[in-house]
């Protein structure tokens, strides 16, 4: 699934490292949804949402 | 609770694992007349623990070896290797009870035959329990 949490990332100047702090996962697990290697659950989809203030939508396609 | 409670919970629960392990090894060898066996045996145990306790955190794999890969994906990995594991397991003992029946090995039928039947109905009994609750 394509996302955009990479660019909502570095638009906040966040390393990965921290964004996995945030998210409270491992700093390979966000590298993983990065290149959409990994799907989250529709628990730690709702953090990332929150995190960047956006809806679940707004950062997840599962059109592509 | 937090990934990092589970993360403390996990690696203990490890080296528990590993401690009494080691203690059983040493209790048999202890019963059985092999001293040096039991030895041995707690000294691979503890030696394991030691070397997961400076690993862990350096690679994933070290890390959920060490009970502290707890996050989502994980804790999903853990899972595809631990079926991958129960596979590979089953394979090896339902190979060791055809060569044991071939060989006519009477005490090799016994110990695989019942370890796979064993296998069979804790995975009736898991899929049960885990249908229930889901």
């Amino acid at each position: 699934m394509q996302n955009r949490v990479r660019e909502l990332r570095q638009s906040l100047g966040l390393s990965q490292a921290a964004l996995g702090e945030h998210l409270d996962v491992s700093r390979q697990t966000v590298i993983a949804i990065e290149t959409g290697r990994y799907d989250p659950s529709l628990k730690l989809a709702l953090r990332i949402a929150r995190q960047f203030d956006l809806t679940v939508e707004e950062i997840f396609d599962d059109q592509q | 609770m937090t990934n990092s409670e589970q993360r403390r919970r996990g690696y203990r629960g490890v080296m528990a694992v590993c401690l009494v392990g080691g203690l059983a090894y040493l209790a048999v060898g202890v019963v059985t007349g092999q001293v040096w066996f039991g030895v041995f045996g707690l000294a691979i145990m503890l030696t394991y623990a030691g070397w997961l306790t400076w690993r862990r955190g350096r690679t994933e794999e070290e890390t959920i070896l060490a009970g502290e890969g707890v996050d989502e994906r994980q804790q999903a990995i853990n899972a595809r290797a631990t079926v991958a594991m129960g596979n590979l397991m089953l394979l090896a003992v339902l190979a060791g009870f055809f060569i044991s029946l071939f060989l006519q090995w009477d005490s090799g039928v016994w110990v695989f035959g019942g370890l796979a039947a064993f296998g069979g109905v804790s995975y009736a009994a898991a899929l049960a329990f885990y249908l229930r609750r889901s």
